[in-house]
């Protein structure tokens, strides 16, 4: 099999990446591990999509886009299937309220449309072969049927981990592990009572929950619990970011064994709010994650890194892949959220070296793996904004999978 | 009510906490910032609800914490005051 591009991860970065150059005709394959795209914004049960937006001082100033192009045309697809709510504002962030099976739904409509995008399922990458010249010649994947090598133009990393990078052999890097954004764990709730879902309800959620744990009647890891009202009536989300102090993203074994512990405690913390808050009598769970939400991970070093003076000064460059909108969002203590907002509410520009790998030339990298410092990434790696540097990260493989001649079916 | 000797140390505390641990580079507040506008949540609310639990021994009554009285660092005070009187 030959492709003008492959897109590893099946993401919103890589949903983005693959339907972008499968729309300029390119022959795209798209990965993903799960049985359903979508990523975080479906398997993992995230329900908003940040970042969509430009910041406002206020509300009466008029809403923006941050990024036009495939992240407004997911999120208006969404609205027009009431996929989504809103958007709604959180303190000074206006954020779109979705439903996580829609965004797989979209995803799935908007790819089967397309004779010359491919979508592979239950699919992992196992090896990577270079030329010569050091860019990537061919893959070898894990299909549920067999083995499967693909030569490829150019590859697009949306894997959030930099699993093709690093399988490459190009340089990626870490920051400590208990430094990490912690991961979570996302349940969907039904049957809530209307009051539980304004916000003096979620202040008494937040009040059960902490005299619980002062009384011993929970554990302390309940205090990184939230709740977020869902697109639908009576629908509500809990959140609960995990202290798992030196968890590594990278391995299977910890990934298992947090989301044992997690599913756990989500269930001793739905247990307790049943029998003693009286909204929640009637609490059934409706939607079960079908892996953690990662914040954070490994990430490619790419020709330029952006770092969070660029994000906090709003800085522009001369070749911009997308803006970033979000402010930097610090979750590296569970129970703990802090948000360093840019100077004057401006957003940054994200080069389009940060998406580029350093070593290999027809390597990009998209969502939450393309180049940055850690404090960076707590801005960029938000749904919107994997959104638009799928996008940006689609179009320029499109144009290095032209350059090395792959037969790309030009429309 | 504005003569209870420990709104001053309240005050105090609170603004430190909050300041500190639960907010981030917010050194300008004061008891009248509106804290959700400054970026307080509701994992801020239990971080604060625990540490005023550790500090001076007060569970907040439940009904008390409304987002009018949580907005800000004299109306988690009023809560500790009324708190006292239930428990005196």
């Amino acid at each position: 099999m030959k492709v003008d591009v492959a897109v590893i991860g099946g993401g919103s970065a890589g949903i983005a990446a693959a339907m972008t150059a499968a729309r300029s005709g390119a022959d795209v394959v798209l990965v993903e591990q799960g049985s359903r795209p979508g990523g975080n914004a479906s398997a993992a049960r995230v329900h908003t999509l940040c970042g969509l937006y430009f910041l406002r001082e206020s509300e009466s100033c008029p809403l923006e886009y941050a990024n036009g192009g495939f992240p407004r045309e997911t999120a208006e697809a969404l609205l027009k299937t009431r996929g989504a709510r809103g958007p709604v504002r959180m303190g000074r962030l206006d954020v779109l309220l979705h439903r996580p099976e829609a965004f797989a739904d979209i995803a799935i409509g908007l790819i089967s449309g397309l004779p010359n995008l491919r979508l592979l399922t239950r699919t992992t990458l196992h090896k990577v072969w270079r030329s010569g010249t050091g860019a990537i010649a061919s893959l070898l994947l894990d299909t549920p049927t067999g083995r499967l090598t693909i030569d490829v133009g150019a590859v697009v990393d949306a894997t959030g981990d930099a699993g093709v990078a690093f399988a490459a052999e190009a340089s990626t890097e870490i920051s400590a592990l208990e430094s990490l954004q912690r991961p979570a764990y996302v349940l969907g709730l039904e049957g809530i009572d209307p009051s539980l879902m304004t916000p003096d309800g979620r202040l008494g959620l937040a009040h059960a929950i902490s005299s619980a744990v002062s009384r011993g009647q929970l554990p302390e890891e309940s205090l990184g619990t939230s709740f977020r009202e869902g697109v639908a009536p009576g629908e509500l989300w809990m959140t609960i970011d995990l202290t798992a102090g030196d968890f590594d993203p990278l391995a299977k074994s910890d990934r298992d064994s947090l989301m044992n512990e997690a599913s756990l405690l989500a269930e001793s913390i739905t247990e307790f709010l049943r029998k003693y808050v009286a909204g929640f009598r009637h609490a059934r769970i409706s939607s079960l994650p079908e892996r953690l939400g990662i914040r954070e991970s490994r990430r490619i070093v790419g020709r330029q890194q952006l770092t969070g003076e660029d994000v906090l000064t709003g800085r522009r460059f001369p070749e911009e892949a997308a803006l970033s909108s979000w402010p930097v969002e610090l979750r590296e203590k569970a129970g703990n959220v802090r948000f360093r907002f840019p100077e004057g509410g401006r957003p940054c520009g994200i080069p389009l070296d940060c998406l580029r790998s350093r070593d290999v030339p027809n390597l990009l990298a998209a969502g939450r793996c393309i180049s940055t410092t850690h404090e960076a990434h707590a801005a960029i790696r938000v749904i919107g904004t994997s959104l638009a540097t799928g996008e940006a990260a689609g179009r320029e493989a499109l144009l290095i999978g032209a350059k090395t001649g792959m037969g790309l079916h030009t429309a | 009510m504005s003569d209870h000797p420990d709104i001053r140390i309240r005050t105090t505390f609170l603004l430190e906490i909050l300041s500190k641990e639960i907010l981030e580079n917010r050194k300008d507040l004061d008891e009248r910032t509106d804290l959700f506008e400054a970026g307080m949540d509701s994992l801020g609310t239990m971080q604060l609800l625990v540490r005023i639990e550790q500090r001076f021994g007060l569970q907040l009554p439940a009904a008390g914490l409304t987002r009018e009285n949580a907005s800000t660092v004299a109306g988690w005070v009023k809560l500790m005051n009324e708190a006292d009187l239930r428990t005196e």
